[in-house]
């Protein structure tokens, strides 16, 4: 999944964190009660799909480096399995001001850093300066633009202050790592990233310590006894580097690794083989990216009109197309809040089913007439020669899932007079042109949060190249839509239960009109996979397949109390 | 050489008024032929049937074997990949991705099964041996002038212009070429056939501009071209009419070796995305998913086109290495 915007990715980043700690995490109250013999001991050795490019969580922005650095991070808060947001070095959830600006984090008294120093509020402080210093050098994006201030009120209170009522902030904000001040505080920002500590951490505070690190081929943790939540159950875990994917799968298979994070970029091929095996467990789990077909509405452009829109998802036979495209591995999605969200709701979007004589209707209406050559034209809008509807639908290379989509959305269109013909681009210079506004249609993948906001997305605020940030591509811009954002977004009630009722019946007026308009053609949601040898314990899917599991950008509940059943 | 004309200047060659001055030149050098093979005596010589360098060569390649064999199939390929495509038409881009993967040898429909999409596979495989032929040939052309004339240039020469043109050579040999065919993409705007071709093109004739300018540097020192020279010849004639037909030796052979390794980086950058774009198929896109079909059951999908770009790949080296041997009998 490719990260659209530094805000999605750093978002992205935090729940990572949040989900490694606390699948490493031994917290041994919560005992699964089916009289599981659980023991200390044993090495956990886990695939790591590319050699971390560094273990400084302020630097590290992609994947692997996150995934690696997880172990070693405590977090405020984390996500737990149905993506309710639950403390982890906190101590409760926050209290918010009655003003609704106010943020108020107690934190745990018992932590400590594995110096035996207490984890307090300076270090929070510290890490939330850090990550929004602008002179940072970092692979993440970080975003605290709606913070004001952040202050340590006591050794264990900090209180944040935003500018307006932010209800994302809790999940979007919150869910961050905490590094020690001791360390990272004595680190000119720009300098983050070729400090030593970078690949070499000194002071850390998660459920493991480190080690060593071999330069592309491994990275060695042992247990943190003193974790706060309680000492992990392997003494030992190594992370080894095998970035192909065929030779991951194969690891995982043959018991050379006892965790395979990232199993189902391998595709149907690798989750369906690794299934089969003996000796190995394996949990779908519902994704919280997307992958869409963006449209380029603005005026003049092949789908400017709304009509135009609806005649191509009217042609388009959206469940079959995901289900050839992924090999099962996709769902379908009509709205952008995919099914794993605690807001989906799926009577409330709009679906069209394929009807290709009702599509070349919309055609005619939208003022395109179809030519001898089988293609539309219309009155150029811009003046000049006629309008061919001719265009590429840019797609990223190497992504044979989206690649295959584009295939049959431009064999499918070809029936209403659209000619779209797919042009695989690599990712380095993939978004350039879809940011400055010159493209036809643009299938790509969003990594979401644990909050459904998706503001940088559709609000008009977030209009790119019309202003200078912002993921709304699109060109579209809906009064209606924009105010509905910002009452999502401003929307908090006396407990999380209501403000989450609150808000989700704005997010179904919202999705109406993003499924309705079209505002931009939603493909399918990834269902991702991950796999343990079956000596690991204490894996609990909670329930079996479907179930919304740990991985990069989410977690589980403490439950994920791994151990190794053989003691090895 | 049964019989030496006159010469075309002076009194003798009075009877022959008619007689333009560019065919002396070439006469001449007949004769330069025959001294420059000063162990061989015309009258030996004039009892052998007359057969030229090339018709040796042809007869030399015609007796190896295996070279014989590789251009058979090398001929099947190349035809079947001309014709029947033309017959079939869209074929290979015809869809049926609610029913993928009919596995090969099954029916008569789809002899070779279907893809993910439900595409028939030979005739993608057929229509994708267009695709590594044609880049393989163009650029091989492009090698050719490019690489063949910059080298002609910088050995006949010499001096500054070798000195400017090596440099220059030097500079191209390190240009990391996956970096200019993201570079190029990137600033015209997407994929294309052409692209690939040029960028190959204009990134790999070094070593046919480095062979060509060795050749030169050795023959323009012979005394042919002296006496070419010594007869009032232009710098243009004598560089393409005396020293190309007896530099292209080697040159064929390093062109035909060319296309092979082309047709493999051709695979390797469908591989990575940077070739023609779907729905067209090229035997290194078809590659592109390989992963996925090496943990399923469709590895047909993967054997076919690897096959078929290893047959191909070898038939020519194998060609490649026929013609050096009939070119070149102190090889043997």
């Amino acid at each position: 999944m490719d990260l659209s915007s530094g805000k999605l990715r750093w978002l992205r980043v935090a729940t990572l964190v949040a989900g490694v700690a606390v699948l490493v995490s031994a917290c041994g109250t919560s005992s699964t009660g089916t009289g599981e013999n659980i023991k200390n001991g044993g090495t956990l050795i886990w695939a790591l799909d590319a050699d971390a490019q560094s273990l400084n969580p302020f630097v590290a922005g992609d994947v692997p480096s996150v995934r690696a650095y997880g172990f070693l991070f405590p977090n405020i808060y984390q996500a737990d399995k149905n993506l309710n947001i639950q403390p982890d070095l906190a101590d409760g959830m926050p209290s918010i001001s009655s003003d609704k600006k106010v943020w108020t984090v107690k934190l745990r008294k018992d932590a400590k850093w594995s110096d035996g120093s207490p984890i307090t509020a300076d270090d929070v402080v510290m890490t939330v300066n850090m990550q929004n210093n602008p002179n940072l050098d970092t692979d993440a994006a970080f975003d605290w633009g709606e913070l004001d201030k952040v202050e340590a009120v006591d050794k264990n209170t900090v209180k944040f202050t935003l500018k307006d009522v932010f209800a994302p902030f809790l999940a979007n904000n919150l869910l961050t790592f905490v590094a020690p001040a001791s360390v990272y505080g004595k680190i000119d920002p720009a300098k983050q990233r070729t400090d030593p500590v970078s690949l070499n951490p000194t002071v850390t505070g998660g459920p493991y310590k480190f080690d060593k690190r071999v330069a592309g081929s491994e990275i060695d943790y042992v247990a943190n006894t003193n974790y706060y939540l309680g000492r992990p159950h392997y003494d030992k875990a190594i992370a080894k580097v095998i970035t192909d994917a065929t030779a991951a799968t194969n690891a995982l298979i043959n018991g050379d690794v006892a965790w395979h994070p990232a199993l189902g970029e391998g595709g149907s091929g690798a989750v369906t083989k690794a299934k089969a095996a003996s000796g190995v467990q394996v949990h779908d789990y519902a994704d919280l990216g997307y992958i869409d077909m963006r449209l380029n509405t603005r005026k003049g452009h092949l789908f400017d009109n709304v009509l135009t829109r609806q005649a191509m998802a009217t042609a388009l036979d959206k469940p079959s197309i995901v289900d050839a495209a992924t090999e099962g591995r996709g769902q379908v999605l009509w709205g952008d809040i995919v099914p794993a969200s605690w807001a989906y709701d799926a009577s409330a979007v709009v679906t069209y089913k394929q009807d290709v004589a009702k599509a070349k209707s919309l055609m005619t209406q939208a003022g395109w007439t179809v030519g001898a050559d089988g293609v539309a034209t219309r009155p150029n809008p811009n003046g000049g020669a006629a309008q061919k509807f001719v265009g590429k639908i840019r797609v990223r290379a190497g992504k044979p899932q989206r690649i295959k989509a584009a295939q049959i959305i431009s064999d499918q269109l070809k029936a209403i007079g659209i000619q779209l013909t797919p042009d695989p681009t690599d990712f380095k210079v993939f978004y350039k042109p879809i940011q400055q506004g010159d493209f036809d249609v643009a299938i790509a993948g969003f990594g979401l949060t644990v909050d459904p906001d998706d503001y940088t997305t559709f609000s008009s605020s977030q209009l790119q190249p019309e202003h200078k940030s912002g993921n709304n591509w699109t060109g579209y811009s809906n009064p209606q839509l924009d105010s509905l954002i910002d009452q999502e977004r401003a929307t908090i009630k006396g407990s999380d239960a209501e403000t989450k009722a609150a808000r989700k019946a704005i997010f179904n007026q919202m999705e109406k009109i993003i499924s309705g308009d079209i505002v931009t053609y939603m493909l399918w949601a990834d269902k991702s996979a991950m796999g343990w040898s079956s000596n690991v314990g204490g894996v609990s899917a909670g329930g079996g397949d479907n179930v919304i599991y740990v991985d990069d950008a989410r977690n589980t509940e403490v439950e994920a109390l791994w151990y190794s059943k053989n003691g090895k | 050489m049964a019989q030496v004309p006159p010469l075309p200047f002076g009194p003798a060659a009075g009877g022959l008024p008619g007689v333009p001055d560019q065919l002396s030149v070439e006469t001449t050098v007949d004769q330069e032929r025959a001294i420059a093979q000063p162990g061989v005596k015309s009258d030996e010589l004039a009892g052998a049937p007359e057969l030229g360098f090339w018709r040796l060569a042809v007869i030399r390649f015609f007796h190896h074997r295996v070279a014989t064999g590789a251009l058979l199939i090398l001929g099947v390929i190349v035809l079947a990949a001309v014709v029947v495509p033309v017959i079939t038409g869209g074929l290979y881009s015809i869809q049926d991705y609610r029913h993928p993967y009919k596995a090969p040898f099954q029916n008569w429909q789809h002899i070779l099964g279907t893809d993910d999409l439900g595409r028939d596979e030979l005739a993608r495989l057929l229509r994708g041996a267009r695709v590594s032929l044609m880049v393989g040939i163009l650029a091989v052309v492009g090698y050719l002038l490019i690489g063949g004339g910059l080298g002609a240039l910088a050995g006949y020469y010499g001096g500054w212009l070798d000195n400017a043109l090596m440099r220059f050579t030097d500079i191209i040999i390190s240009m990391p070429f996956l970096l200019v065919v993201i570079a190029v993409t990137a600033a015209t705007g997407g994929v294309r056939l052409s692209t690939v071709i040029i960028v190959i093109a204009a990134t790999g004739w070094f070593e046919i501009g480095r062979l060509m300018r060795a050749q030169f540097l050795v023959l323009r020192e012979q005394e042919f071209v002296q006496a070419a020279r010594a007869l009032g010849a232009s710098n243009t004639r004598i560089i393409l009419r005396h020293i190309l037909p007896n530099a292209l030796a080697p040159i064929i052979v390093s062109a035909t070796l060319g296309v092979s390794g082309i047709i493999l980086l051709e695979a390797a950058l469908g591989f990575l995305g940077y070739s023609i774009p779907p729905p067209e198929p090229s035997w290194g896109n078809m590659l592109s998913d390989f992963e996925q079909y090496l943990l399923s059951d469709h590895t047909y999908l993967v054997i076919f086109p690897a096959t078929a770009l290893v047959i191909t790949a070898l038939a020519i080296n194998l060609v490649g290495d026929g013609i050096r041997d009939a070119l070149d009998p102190r090889q043997r």
